[in-house]
């Protein structure tokens, strides 16, 4: 399955939502939005009041029955308005609303008296008097009014204190009820009470109360404008235009100079209006909250499924790397097996040829006191025999070291240095000891080159000493030369002996041949197999030009690029990967080599290793990919802590724009392929002396 | 050359045929000094504590020489030769370790602990004397004549 990293990410996710500022109450409610909200209930209230001049030229008069009937709805409206709000505290547990219903509940049912009464008034049927009416009719809008502004002033503390206070938290159903029952129990009151005068027709103010319902109104508008403001609730800014309706209306009916005019008309609709919008608002607020829901419901779905997906690659990637760590396991037991065997055959070898040689040496000591102490008795065959079976040990003897070389060659480490060939080559003469008639010299001087001293001898010693024994002219000749060819260096042993047919070219350097009978040439038969096979072991090629009758050319190649393979012993390395396992086993490689290595798990660590070690650490095999780091970097800083150390960048996935990019800021002093030689890193080292 | 006559010489060696040839050798130039044959090392350390089979011997002078085999049962020439040169009185013994060829890495070990010099076996007398002329013996073996 292809999943992107961008679009895996739940961070990204939730960064989108939040981005588009989508809350649980509005789309898009970012600061525009409420700005713009702002705009347009001041536009409404503007519009509101511009009615003004209109309705001061117009000398409308409508009956009592007209405004009753305006001011009854206006009141079911208000307690419909109050009982759904009341509600809604129960399904957003928002003691906010709670209050703002009861506000709207108790103006309702205030105003629902004030209905009956005027009712009552209009067909005379009363037992109050007359003079009380005249108080309470007017009365109780204006009470219900100023209680309205101050409920809804409340509503915010009531819900600071009532959350803050965990014991109210139980009691705010009875509050609520207990606020009912006062309210009711005044308004069945405000029939025996004697009412204060609110209509004062001759001063300029002839309601001075309803200037101050105005005035609680106003604030209760800027507190809800406020509340809106910091939490962006929709229904807040419903409830803030209908309380500016409602000041409205309270500030129309201070212009209103008779009953029933214009004005007193006005203001009963603006409170219409005023319990009308909460209610329109509240559906609204309800159908986008629902929406909103749906949109949660989807993106949360969409989460959902891609944390599933995540966690089955999650999942994958963890059985893949339970799967690579089992073959690394596997590797190392398979290493450890593989070292365990080498060692045992090496000690199974030197037993062998030890316990072999030893009886060999007792066979041949014991003819040799035949020989001595019966020579007088032995007779010519006698002593023939002895020779022979002297000889034969001889013989036997080294074959044993001569398999005992061969075998050795596989499992030796080749240690290069420095070697003068002409001195090599000399010391093998002088060990061979050949014959007066055989003169055994060097062409022109042998070359300095880099390989393994031992190496190098053996090839001599078979060489030169095959040419020896097949020497058949009384005066033989041996000329070995050398000389650079190219990449390699290319050596040859020459003699004048008695050559080798061209169909038999290939078959002596196979082990075990010979092309005589052992008998007449002592050969073991290895000499020229442990040639080939050391030549193999380093990396050369080795033939044959021989002519029958006259003389043989065996020529060897020695590669060039092993003069590189000295510079990397003794060496600190730093291997810098976020692969513990692989560091082991990279460490165990360079330890054989006798490098001295530090490691690290990530650039972090590698920086402490490298101030702790900054003399000592010469080379860094470093990780290109370590998963959190930017690799750059990385390799920058380490260059700004040691500029003189080397880098090696070391990477099983290609990564070719990283590798440019280093190269071009000079951060790359070599590449190294993960599963790495030892020759390779060597290779690249000495190409830095 | 001459050694002193009547210095014990010590080999420690099991091959028979090794010891043949040291035997012979020394015959055949008139070394008339007692030889005394040890077939391992705890044999050779009786031998020079007089303990044992040995624990009757007359003449209880030291060796002069010890030609030590590395490769011998029981207790082999390297752990002898620990012992030897541990004890005050036997380290002063020069050692001389008998080996079957040049790459043996007892041969090392045994050169880090101080031993007088080695011989590749089969033993023959001119190997002997090179071997002790090498380090100087022939002066003070010489001396003790």
């Amino acid at each position: 399955m292809e999943l992107s990293a961008a679009n895996l990410s739940p961070t990204a996710t939730i960064k989108n939502i939040e981005a588009k500022g989508d809350t649980l109450d509005a789309p898009g409610h970012g600061r525009r939005e409420v700005r713009r909200h702002f705009f347009t209930l001041i536009l409404v209230m503007v519009l509101l009041t511009c009615i003004y001049p209109v309705l001061s030229q117009w000398s409308f008069k409508g009956g009592p029955y007209f405004h009753i009937a305006v001011e009854t709805v206006g009141a079911l409206l208000g307690l419909i308005t109050g009982f759904v709000l009341a509600m809604n505290f129960y399904t957003l547990v928002n003691r906010f609303y709670l209050s703002v219903g009861l506000a709207f509940f108790v103006s309702g049912t205030v105003d629902i008296v004030h209905g009956l009464l005027s009712f009552e008034r209009v067909h005379g049927l009363t037992t109050i008097p007359a003079s009380a009416f005249e108080k309470i009719i007017p009365g109780t809008p204006v009470m219900g009014g100023l209680m309205f502004g101050f409920l809804l002033l409340a509503a915010p503390f009531a819900m600071i204190r009532l959350d803050k206070a965990e014991k109210w938290k139980n009691k705010i159903p009875w509050i609520s009820l207990g606020t009912v029952i006062i309210t009711a129990a005044a308004a069945v009151a405000a029939f025996n009470i004697s009412f204060p005068q609110v209509v004062y027709p001759d001063f300029f103010i002839s309601r001075p109360l309803n200037l101050v319902s105005a005035f609680v109104l106003a604030a209760a508008l800027v507190v809800f404008l406020r509340e809106y403001r910091q939490y962006r609730d929709m229904l807040t800014w419903w409830l803030a235009l209908s309380i500016g309706i409602h000041a409205l209306g309270q500030v129309m009916i201070l212009f209103s100079r008779d009953f029933f005019d214009i004005f007193f008309h006005t203001a009963g609709l603006y409170k219409v209006l005023g319990c009308a919008v909460p209610l329109v608002g509240f559906s609204i607020y309800r159908a986008s909250f629902f929406s909103q829901r749906l949109l949660l419901e989807k993106n949360n779905r969409e989460l959902q499924k891609k944390i599933a997906d995540i966690n089955q690659v999650e999942e994958k990637i963890q059985f893949e790397m339970n799967q690579r760590k089992q073959v690394e396991e596997q590797l190392k037991i398979l290493v450890e097996d593989v070292e365990r065997t080498n060692k045992e055959l090496e000690e199974f070898a030197y037993v062998v040829s030890h316990d072999l040689k030893a009886p060999l040496r007792g066979i041949n000591s014991l003819s040799r006191w035949l020989y001595e102490d019966y020579l007088d008795v032995l007779d010519e065959n006698g002593r023939e025999i002895l020779d022979k079976l002297q000889v034969r040990t001889k013989r036997m003897h080294n074959f044993i070291e001569g398999v005992l070389r061969y075998s050795r060659i596989g499992r030796v480490k080749p240690t290069p240095q420095v070697l003068n060939s002409e001195e090599v080559v000399q010391e093998v003469i002088d060990g061979l000891s050949p014959p007066d008639n055989i003169s055994v010299k060097t062409n022109d001087t042998l070359p300095t080159i880099v390989y393994d001293k031992m190496f190098l001898s053996q090839l001599f010693q078979n060489l030169v000493g095959n040419a020896i024994t097949h020497l058949d002219k009384p005066n033989g000749e041996v000329v070995i030369s050398g000389i650079e060819r190219g990449n390699v260096w290319e050596f040859c042993v020459k003699d004048n002996g008695v050559g080798i047919e061209e169909r038999h070219f290939d078959r002596i350097f196979k082990i075990f041949q010979c092309l005589k009978a052992r008998s007449e040439k002592e050969s073991t038969g290895i000499g020229l197999s442990l040639v080939k096979k050391i030549i193999e072991r380093t990396g050369g090629s080795v033939w044959v030009e021989s002519t029958l009758g006259e003389g043989s050319a065996f020529y060897f190649t020695i590669p060039k690029g092993s003069e590189t393979e000295v510079a990397i012993t003794g060496l600190t390395v730093l291997i810098i990967d976020d692969n513990p396992d692989f560091i082991e086993v990279a460490t165990a490689m360079l330890q054989r080599e006798k490098l001295k290595v530090l490691s690290a798990l990530n650039g972090r660590e590698a920086y402490e290793t490298l101030e702790l070690y900054k003399d000592e650490i010469q080379v860094i095999l470093m990780d290109i990919h370590i998963p959190g780091e930017d690799a750059i970097e990385r390799f920058e800083k380490i260059k700004q802590l040691k500029p003189e150390v080397k880098i090696i960048a070391c990477t099983g996935v290609n990564l070719p724009e990283i590798i440019d990019q280093l190269k071009k800021k000079g951060l790359l002093d070599g590449l190294l392929a993960k599963p790495f030689k030892i020759s390779d890193l060597s290779g690249i080292i000495g190409r830095f002396q | 050359m001459a050694i002193k006559k009547g210095v014990p010489i010590l080999v420690v060696e099991d091959d028979e045929v090794d010891v043949g040839d040291i035997l012979r050798a020394f015959k055949k130039n008139k070394i008339t000094n007692p030889i005394y044959v040890a077939s391992n090392g705890e044999e050779a350390l009786a031998f020079l504590r007089h303990e044992g089979q040995y624990s009757d011997r007359e003449d209880t002078t030291l060796p002069g020489i010890i030609l030590l085999d590395l490769n011998m049962p029981i207790m082999n020439g390297i752990e002898f030769l620990k012992i030897i040169k541990a004890d005050n009185e036997f380290k002063k013994i020069p050692v001389i370790v008998l080996t079957t060829s040049k790459e043996d890495n007892d041969r090392l070990e045994s050169f880090k602990l101080s031993v007088a010099g080695y011989i590749i076996k089969p033993v023959d007398f001119e190997k002997f004397v090179g071997a002790v002329k090498t380090f100087e013996l022939y002066w003070t073996l010489s001396e003790m004549l």
